[in-house]
C-alpha cells in the first residue's frame, strides 16, 4: 500500500474515532487495560483459535458494559478502533480479519440475545470493510469486501433485519456488480416482502452478469409467474427441467413450471411434467401430492404412482424439501461463499499476526 | 461444519484445485484418455486420478477417509457417470461448488422405489391372487421380497417382479409389502393394505350422504331426534330422506399431525398423546391412518383398525422443517376418497401453511368435491397469521390462514382452538362424541341427467333454538 492510500485509510479511520467520542458519557471510565486485552485475543484469532478468542472478546467486553452501563461501548469502541489504528501501521489488510472477527463476535452476541454488543460488533465490523474497500481500486480488495458485507448481510437476513441486509447487499453489489450471492440475497428479501417486480429486477441484473445461475432463474421464474407473466416465467422455468443438479433447484422448477401450467389452463402439460418429475425424484414428497391433484383436476388422468406409497417412500429421511431450501435464502451460496472468504483470506490473518508481533501500541490516548 | 472439519476443507480447497477456468470442461473432453482400474484402490487415490484427468472434484477428508477402498471396478464410461460410481458405495455424491467444480457431499443410498402394484387399494384379497411390484433404481438390485402381513411368502432376484400366492379366504385386512434390497446396501418398500369387505359396500353411489351435527341449546337435555324432524332442501328442492342414522355410521380417518419445528416440544408430546387416546377410541368397523407432516411427509401409515402399527409411527416423532399443510391436506382428501365410511381428517397444527405446493383456493376445490368432515385442532401460536416467508408474503399468508377456516366450515366440520396443550386429549374426546352422535341423512338427489355445477343444501330441524352444522353444498362431477 502506498503511503497516500495508507494516509486516506487512517484519515478515514479517525474519522470513525472522532465520531465514536461525541458524546462520550463514559469519560472518566478508566479502559486503559483494555487494549492489552484485546491485542491478546486479536493475536489468538489470528493464530486460530478463533473460537476461544471471540468467547474471549465477548466475555471481556460483556463484563465491561454490565460493570461500566450501556454507555461504556463508546470508549470501549474508540479503544479497539486505537488498536486497529495501530496495527494499521503494518498495512490495511489487517481490516478484513479483525472485520471477520467482529461477524464472528455479532453472532455469539446474537446468540447471548445481547442486542447492544451485537449492534456494536457489526457495525464495527461494517465499518472496518468500508474502509478497506475505500482505499483500493484493486478489484480482487473490492470482490472482497463485497464478499464480506454478503456474509454479513446472510446473518441479518437470517434473524429477519431484513432493511439493515439489504442495504449491505447493495452495498455489495455496489463494490462487486457480479456478487451472484447478494444478488440472490436481495432478492430473496424482496420476494418475501412480496415486491415481486423489485425481485425480478435484482434476478435480471444478476442474469445479466451471471446467465448460467441456476438459483437465480429458478427465484426469476417464480417470481415471473407471480408477476402473473406466464409465458415469460414458462420460457425460464422449462430449460431448468432439463438439468441434473442441483437436484432441490430441478425439483421446484418442475413443480412451479407444472404450476404455470395449470394457470395457463393445460392440465395435460402440467401431468406430463409432474409425472416425469416423479420418475426423477422418487423421494420427493411433494411431487405426487401435485400430480395427484393436477389428475383430480382433469378427472381423466390417472394417478400414478399411488400416493400413498410415494408418500410412505420418503419416511425417515432426514432432507428437508426443496421447497423448505428455497425458503431458506440465501441457500447454499452463502457458505461457499464464507469457505472462500477463509481461504482468501488467509493471507490477512497473517497479516495481523505480523502486526500484533511488530506493530507499536501507542496506547489509547495516543 | 466444526472448524476443525472446515479447516480441512479449506485446505484441501487450497491444496487440491485445479486452475480455474471459466467453464467447466465437458464430459467429453474429460473422457479423452480415461482409462479405469481403479478396483482395489484407494479412494482419495482414484479421486486425485480423476483430478488430474482435469476434473475439478473438491472433498473433505472429513467424508473421503483415507481407509476408504474402491470395491466395484466403474462400469461407466464417462467421467462423471465413474465419478458417482466410486462415491455411491461410501454413501457419497457430489453437487455443483464454486466455479463449477463439483463437492463432495454425504448422500443417502439412492432410492429404490417400489410399488405395489397388484393386488390394489380397492380389493378385497381371497384366495390365490397376483402379487407384483415395480421397482425402478439406478443401483443393481440383489433382491425382491414379498411380504404378507410381515411374513416372506415369495422372494426373487430378477424381473419380472410377479408372484403367485394363496391368501386363504379370511376376510380379513391383508397389508401386502415389497422390500427391493440394492447391491450397495440401499432399500425401498412398497405397501398396499387390502381392506375386509363391509356392509357399507352395498350403498348405492348415488346417495347423497350429509352428516349433521346438532347444537343444542346450553343446558337442555340430549333427546334423540327423529327422521320427521329433518326436513332437508336441495337447490331448494324438498328431498325424501331414504336413509336416516345416528352415530353408529363407521368412521374412516385421517390423522393429519403437524410435526414441524413450531411445534417442536411440549405442544407434539402433547398432540401425539392425545392421538393415541384418539386412536383408542376406535370402533370395530373405524379405521384410521396416521399422516405426519412438516415440509415433507415424515409417517403416513395404512389406513387400519388395529392401533399397534398405528401407534408405532407416533414414537420417536420428532419435530422439524417448515409446514406444508395445503398439500398434506389434500393428500388427506385425495386418500379418503378411495374408502368407505364416513370421511374426517382431523388436523392437528399450530400454524398455516408455509411452503406447500398447492394453496388454499386448490384444497377449497377440493374440499367442495368430497363429503369429507375436516376438524381443525388449532394450537394457538403467536405468529400464526403474521408471517412471511418465501413463498408468500404477510397478506398471502393471512389469505391462506383465512382459506384455512373456510375450508373446516364448508367441510362441515369445525375449528377447535386450544387455550393450552393440556386440553388436547379433551378436544379429541370432544370431536369422538360428536362424530358418534351424528346424524346421517341419505337421499337421491333428484337432478338433469345433464347438471354439472353447484347444490346448495339447506337443512332444517322442528325443535326451536338447535343449531345444525354440515357441509352446505357440493358440486357434481
Amino acid at each position: 500500500m502506498d503511503r497516500l492510500s495508507r494516509t486516506a485509510t487512517l484519515l478515514a479511520l479517525f474519522l470513525m474515532i472522532v465520531t465514536v467520542a461525541v458524546g462520550d458519557t463514559a469519560g472518566d471510565v478508566s479502559i486503559k487495560d483494555f487494549p492489552t486485552q484485546y491485542r491478546h485475543v486479536l493475536d489468538l484469532y489470528s493464530n486460530g483459535d478463533q473460537e476461544a478468542a471471540v468467547q474471549q472478546l465477548v466475555e471481556l467486553e460483556t463484563n465491561f458494559v454490565t460493570k461500566k452501563g450501556a454507555a461504556s461501548i463508546k470508549p470501549l469502541w474508540r479503544a479497539k478502533l486505537h488498536v486497529v489504528r495501530d496495527l494499521m501501521t503494518a498495512g490495511n489488510d489487517i481490516l478484513i480479519p479483525v472485520a471477520l472477527f467482529h461477524e464472528q463476535a455479532y453472532l455469539e452476541y446474537l446468540r447471548r440475545k445481547n442486542s447492544a454488543l451485537a449492534t456494536h460488533s457489526r457495525i464495527m465490523s461494517m465499518e472496518l470493510v468500508e474502509v478497506y474497500a475505500t482505499d483500493t481500486e484493486q478489484n480482487p480488495d473490492l470482490i472482497l469486501a463485497s464478499n464480506v458485507f454478503t456474509s454479513l448481510a446472510g446473518h441479518l437476513q437470517k434473524y429477519y433485519r431484513d432493511s439493515d441486509a439489504t442495504a449491505l447487499y447493495y452495498q455489495a453489489i455496489r463494490l462487486h456488480p457480479a456478487n451472484t450471492t447478494a444478488h440472490l440475497g436481495v432478492a430473496a428479501i424482496h420476494e418475501r416482502h412480496g415486491d415481486y417486480r423489485l425481485a425480478i429486477q435484482h434476478l435480471e441484473q444478476l442474469m445479466a452478469v451471471n446467465p448460467q445461475c441456476h438459483e437465480g432463474r429458478l427465484r426469476l421464474g417464480v417470481n415471473l409467474a407471480r408477476a402473473a407473466r406466464l409465458d415469460e416465467s414458462a420460457d425460464i422455468l422449462q430449460p431448468l427441467l432439463k438439468e441434473e443438479e442441483p437436484a432441490w433447484i430441478v425439483s421446484v422448477a418442475y413443480e412451479e413450471a407444472a404450476k404455470v401450467e395449470v394457470d395457463r389452463g393445460d392440465l395435460q402439460s402440467a401431468y406430463n411434467m409432474l409425472l416425469e418429475a416423479v420418475g426423477r425424484f422418487p423421494n420427493d414428497t411433494t411431487l405426487p401430492i401435485q400430480l395427484a391433484y393436477v389428475a383430480d383436476r382433469a378427472g381423466t388422468m390417472p394417478d400414478d404412482p399411488d400416493l400413498a406409497d410415494a408418500l410412505r417412500r420418503s419416511m425417515g429421511q432426514a432432507i428437508s424439501s426443496p421447497r423448505y431450501v428455497y425458503s431458506q435464502a440465501p441457500v447454499g451460496d452463502l457458505e461457499v461463499l464464507r469457505l472462500e472468504l477463509r481461504g482468501e483470506t488467509a493471507d490477512h490473518l497473517s497479516a495481523l499476526s505480523n502486526a500484533l508481533a511488530f506493530a507499536p501500541s501507542m496506547g489509547a490516548g495516543s | 461444519m466444526n472448524k476443525p472439519s472446515a479447516i480441512a476443507l479449506l485446505i484441501l480447497l487450497l491444496v487440491s484445485v485445479g486452475p480455474i477456468s471459466s467453464e467447466p470442461p465437458t464430459d467429453a473432453a474429460l473422457d479423452a484418455g480415461h482409462a479405469s482400474g481403479y478396483r482395489g484402490d484407494r479412494l482419495i487415490d482414484a479421486l486425485g486420478d480423476l483430478q488430474a484427468k482435469g476434473m475439478r472434484v473438491l472433498y473433505s477428508s472429513d467424508l473421503v477417509d483415507p481407509e476408504m477402498m474402491v470395491e466395484r471396478e466403474p462400469t461407466a464410461s464417462s467421467l462423471h457417470r465413474i465419478l458417482d460410481q466410486l462415491l455411491g458405495p461410501h454413501g457419497l455424491g457430489t453437487q455443483i461448488g464454486p466455479r463449477g467444480s463439483l463437492l463432495v457431499v454425504r448422500r443417502p443410498p439412492p432410492p429404490i422405489w417400489v410399488t405395489v402394484q397388484s393386488p390394489t387399494v380397492s380389493d378385497a384379497a381371497f384366495g390365490e391372487i397376483d402379487f407384483a411390484a415395480k421397482v425402478v433404481s439406478s443401483e443393481e438390485i440383489d433382491r425382491v421380497e414379498f411380504l404378507i402381513n410381515d411374513e416372506v411368502v415369495a422372494t426373487l432376484r430378477q424381473p419380472p417382479f410377479h408372484t403367485r400366492v394363496d391368501v386363504g379366504e379370511e376376510n380379513i385386512a391383508r397389508e401386502f409389502t415389497v422390500r427391493a434390497i440394492g447391491a450397495w446396501g440401499a432399500s425401498g418398500t412398497g405397501s398396499m393394505s387390502t381392506r375386509r369387505l363391509e356392509f357399507l359396500d352395498e350403498f348405492d353411489v348415488n346417495l347423497r350422504q350429509v352428516f349433521v351435527t346438532v347444537v343444542r341449546p346450553v343446558g337442555e337435555a340430549r333427546t334423540k331426534l327423529r327422521r320427521e324432524d329433518f326436513r332437508i332442501l336441495d337447490n331448494r328442492t324438498e328431498q325424501k330422506l331414504v336413509t336416516f342414522e345416528r352415530g353408529d355410521v363407521p368412521i374412516t380417518a385421517v390423522l393429519l399431525l403437524d410435526a414441524s419445528q413450531s411445534m417442536q416440544g411440549r405442544n407434539l408430546e402433547a398432540a401425539v398423546d392425545g392421538s393415541k387416546a384418539f386412536l383408542g377410541r376406535l370402533n370395530t368397523l373405524d379405521e384410521a391412518m396416521v399422516m405426519l407432516f412438516s415440509d415433507r411427509s415424515l409417517a403416513a401409515t395404512h389406513f387400519s383398525n388395529e392401533r399397534r402399527p398405528l401407534l408405532a409411527q407416533l414414537a420417536n416423532t420428532r419435530a422439524t422443517g417448515g409446514t406444508a399443510l395445503n398439500d398434506h391436506l389434500y393428500a388427506s382428501l385425495k386418500l379418503l376418497d378411495q374408502r368407505q365410511g364416513r370421511r374426517v381428517a382431523i388436523l392437528l397444527s399450530d400454524g398455516a401453511d408455509v411452503v406447500s405446493a398447492l394453496r388454499m383456493e386448490d384444497v377449497l376445490w377440493k374440499v367442495r368435491r368430497t363429503d369429507a368432515l375436516i376438524y381443525w385442532i388449532r394450537l394457538q401460536n403467536q405468529d400464526e397469521d403474521s408471517f412471511a416467508s418465501a413463498w408468500r408474503n404477510f397478506e398471502a399468508n393471512a389469505h391462506e390462514w383465512e382459506g384455512l377456516k373456510q375450508a373446516v366450515g364448508e367441510s362441515g366440520g369445525r375449528i377447535e382452538t386450544l387455550s393450552g396443550i393440556e386440553d388436547i386429549d379433551q378436544a379429541f374426546e370432544g370431536i369422538m362424541s360428536e362424530l358418534r352422535e351424528q346424524y346421517v341423512l341419505g337421499y337421491y338427489p333428484e337432478a338433469p341427467e345433464n347438471d354439472q355445477g353447484r347444490h346448495n343444501i339447506k337443512i332444517e330441524v322442528a325443535q326451536p333454538g338447535y343449531k345444525l352444522r354440515y357441509r352446505e353444498g357440493y358440486f357434481t362431477k
